[in-house]
């Protein structure tokens, strides 16, 4: 009801600059995605270090990567190919699942494929959040073959390193980003993934399924 | 207890009941009518719902739909349409369970406390509070009238039929043609606002009409947010920023060989308007004549006209209030909000009445229970503006009261001019949030 | 852990604060942030249910330019140490909203 309320509310402030000046934007195919990540320049780590503060990045992400509260991302360890796909994606729109992403639009729209390149190499080379010891659930060791949907394991590894099929390093984020990302995947919202992977595979998914596997990848099972 | 359809429908039953005030449904509730439902006046009503669960409020609203006037000039280059300036009242209704209605106050009793509306219901009141807004002294400006200003030289300062005009005019003016925009003296409302109209419109001939030019002609010399707006201009349009505002700019401002896309003319170079001559669309300004293409006059301003006629405004014409419940010093138990208010170091805002409303909300409920108001309260304005899409920046304060008046805190209160690049761009997207979250919480 | 002693302090110290000054105070924050410090798909945050220690923190950090900011280095240096704490409390002690 309130959502309902809110959105007849208010169209004209949705509307944003940024999201105006994306132009037509093209799902990523393994091809163009390769291409893209094999022509990265060579990150400086240094220079990532420099950019993280400049381009306030830091300020919702943190300093060495991890957030000062539960509301953004922890990057730090974060593969060096995830953090410039995401850039890139930021920055062509291919990203922008809610008025969130338009803080992320602006700043990519600032960088350089180099910048970009040095903050991923800056991200990787921290020491990534470690997940506790802790029994996992079914859906991460073995998916659910009815509902076609694959171990999360199997791409994300059962310590949520990562690092399988381009797939992102998710270990200790919050539960509220792990919620927050495979919801905006269900809804359809977030849509960048290769082969609509994660999209596919939250469809399927229960809400309680969803804080399960929040809960486990966050460590706070 | 009976619900209030069953009331209404024993009420008809009854037919010697010939005019039910509105306000009266359970005559030992107590009674807060406000008149106009923008945003002083709607969150003003929200935030007492919270506070007084039993309290009786009623809006009387001329408009059954509120467009806002921040952000309106965003109409002018097409980024959003009129439509998107819409803001209903079903939140207002249906989940603060308060009676807006759509009718005119024309009349007030201040002995019997009971607003009368043009359909001919009259409304008691144990508080009435009054958030008119502004009205436009269009012929403060010799030669302009309303009348001009609806047909050949748009103010478009509260957004409607003259902004779609004004927008109209801009789109479709010849290629090199010239914008002048005849800025207000204080006080008015939205003190950025000619000056993000300007830059919004330069930034719009940059694509369309990249030979055409925009002067802003100013009766003061000095604005809010000035050296910020200067700055952008600078990087933006070509614009060559005054020796007297060079202080503390950033190394890589630039001297434009050429005239720049925009031009300010301050009150001591000649901008002080003197009139308006709408046979040949031109301004006579103390530094000489003006022509232009399109004019866009912003005249001087005072209190909305309800405020006028029911005797609440001073001789220049706003409100003078108690700053600590907003009560006029001039007729008791009535309140007024907003632009029309006397709020001293606080700038006639959207944001301001926002906070000024809350504010009155926690004071009027104390003062229906028989309590005392807290005497310390604070209010904020925050204001963000673009001197381009993506060129964004803001004015920021607090305030409190300092012996009986409204007065600013020791604070920075603007972006550094040294702001990066980042923090720029991300200034231009919190606009856009700040706009619709603040909005969110006036209405819904 | 001369820190975490400094915010407790000024945890401490809001007893005196009065509760409505607390919230009338917190008004001021919900333009931006939303009604009871819940903003929905927004490129603003919710700040209701935040931990007090981390409000506080944050808020100090604006002040400082140790975390960078836009507007919020300005209002946080508008506002008492007392202030702060007292905001921090309120919000802490509001529902969080829906996550999204």
């Amino acid at each position: 009801m309130k959502t309902l309320i809110l959105s007849s509310l208010l169209v004209a402030a949705t509307t944003s600059y940024a999201s105006e000046q994306v132009s037509e934007v093209t799902e990523w195919t393994s091809h163009s995605l390769r291409l893209a990540t094999s022509s990265r320049p060579a990150g400086d780590i240094t220079r990532g270090k420099e950019l993280n503060d400049s381009m306030m990045c830091s300020s919702c992400h943190g300093k060495e990567g991890l957030p000062p509260t539960n509301r953004w991302p922890a990057v730090a360890g974060q593969l060096e190919s995830y953090t410039y796909k995401m850039l890139l994606d930021y920055q062509s729109g291919a990203r922008n699942e809610d008025n969130r992403a338009n803080i992320m639009t602006a700043v990519a729209d600032l960088m350089s494929e180099q910048d970009m390149s040095d903050i991923a190499a800056y991200y990787a080379s921290l020491t990534a959040p470690t997940l506790a010891q802790q029994s996992a659930p079914a859906l991460v060791t073995k998916g659910d073959k009815d509902r076609l949907i694959t171990a999360c394991a199997s791409c994300h590894g059962l310590s949520g390193q990562g690092g399988i099929k381009g797939t992102p390093a998710i270990a200790g984020q919050t539960a509220e980003t792990l919620k927050r990302a495979l919801e905006m995947y269900r809804s359809g919202d977030r849509d960048s993934d290769l082969y609509s992977v994660m999209r596919q595979a939250s469809q399927r998914l229960t809400n309680s399924e969803i804080d399960t596997l929040a809960n486990y990848y966050s460590g706070t099972n | 207890m009976i619900s209030r359809r069953e009331f209404l429908s024993l009420a008809a039953a009854f037919s010697a009941i010939a005019v039910l005030p509105a306000g009266s449904f359970a005559a030992n509730k107590a009674k807060v009518v406000v008149i106009g439902g923008g945003v002083g006046g709607s969150t003003f009503a929200k935030y007492l719902r919270r506070k007084a669960p039993d309290v009786d409020i009623t809006i009387i609203e001329q408009n059954p739909i509120y467009i806002r006037p921040y952000g309106s000039s965003e109409v002018l280059t097409g980024h959003i349409d009129m439509s998107d300036l819409e803001v209903n009242y079903d939140a207002l209704r249906n989940k603060y369970d308060v009676n807006v209605v759509i009718d005119r106050a024309i009349g007030l009793d201040a002995n019997r406390q009971i607003i009368k509306t043009a359909s001919g219901t009259e409304y008691a009141y144990d508080r009435l509070v009054v958030s008119p807004g502004i009205e436009l002294n269009y012929e403060k400006v010799e030669g302009y009238s309303k009348e001009l200003a609806e047909t050949k030289a748009p103010s478009g300062w509260i957004p409607g039929p003259q902004t779609s005009l004004l927008r109209d005019q801009i789109q479709n003016m010849r290629q090199g043609g010239t914008m002048l925009i005849v800025a207000p003296p204080n006080p008015y409302r939205c003190p950025p606002g000619p000056y993000e109209r300007g830059a919004l419109v330069a930034e719009w001939m940059q694509k369309h009409n990249p030979t055409g030019k925009v002067i802003i002609t100013d009766p003061k010399n000095k604005f809010t947010a000035g050296s910020n707006f200067l700055l952008g201009w600078n990087r933006l349009y070509g614009y060559n920023i005054p020796m007297e505002f060079m202080d503390g700019m950033p190394d890589d401002v630039v001297e434009h060989s050429t005239p720049g896309m925009i031009d300010w003319i301050p009150g001591k170079d000649g901008g002080t308007p003197l009139s308006f001559d709408a046979s040949n669309m031109s301004v006579e300004t103390e530094g000489g004549k003006i022509e232009a293409d399109v004019i866009n006059i912003v005249p001087p301003m005072k209190a909305g006209k309800i405020a006028q006629q029911f005797g609440l405004t001073n001789e220049l014409g706003w409100c003078p209030v108690d700053r600590v419940t907003f009560e006029s010093q001039k007729i008791a138990n009535v309140h007024v909000l907003g632009d029309a208010s006397i709020a001293d170091a606080m700038p006639k805002s959207g944001f301001a009445a926002n906070t000024q409303a809350k504010v009155a909300a926690y004071a009027i409920a104390h003062l229906l229970a028989g309590e005392t108001p807290e005497q310390n309260p604070a209010f904020e304005n925050t204001c963000y503006a673009l001197a381009g899409s993506d060129y964004g920046f803001f004015v920021s304060a607090v305030y409190e009261l300092r012996e009986g008046k409204i007065a600013k805190r020791e604070a920075p209160g603007l972006q550094d001019l040294n702001a990066t690049q980042a923090q720029r761009r991300l200034s231009a997207v919190y606009q856009q949030a700040w706009m619709k979250s603040f909005t969110e919480d006036s209405f819904a | 852990m001369k820190k975490v002693m400094i915010l407790s302090a000024l945890l401490l110290s809001t007893s005196a604060f009065a509760d409505e000054r607390a919230e009338i105070m917190a008004n001021n924050c919900t333009g931006c942030h939303g009604t009871d410090g819940v903003v929905e798909d927004s490129a603003l945050i919710s700040i209701a249910g935040l931990n007090a220690e981390i409000f506080i923190e944050t808020m100090k950090n604006f002040q400082s330019n140790e975390r960078s900011s836009t507007i919020m280095h300005n209002v946080a240096l508008a506002l008492s140490d007392e202030e702060i704490a007292a905001m921090a409390k309120y919000f802490e002690a509001l529902p969080k909203g829906e996550e999204k």
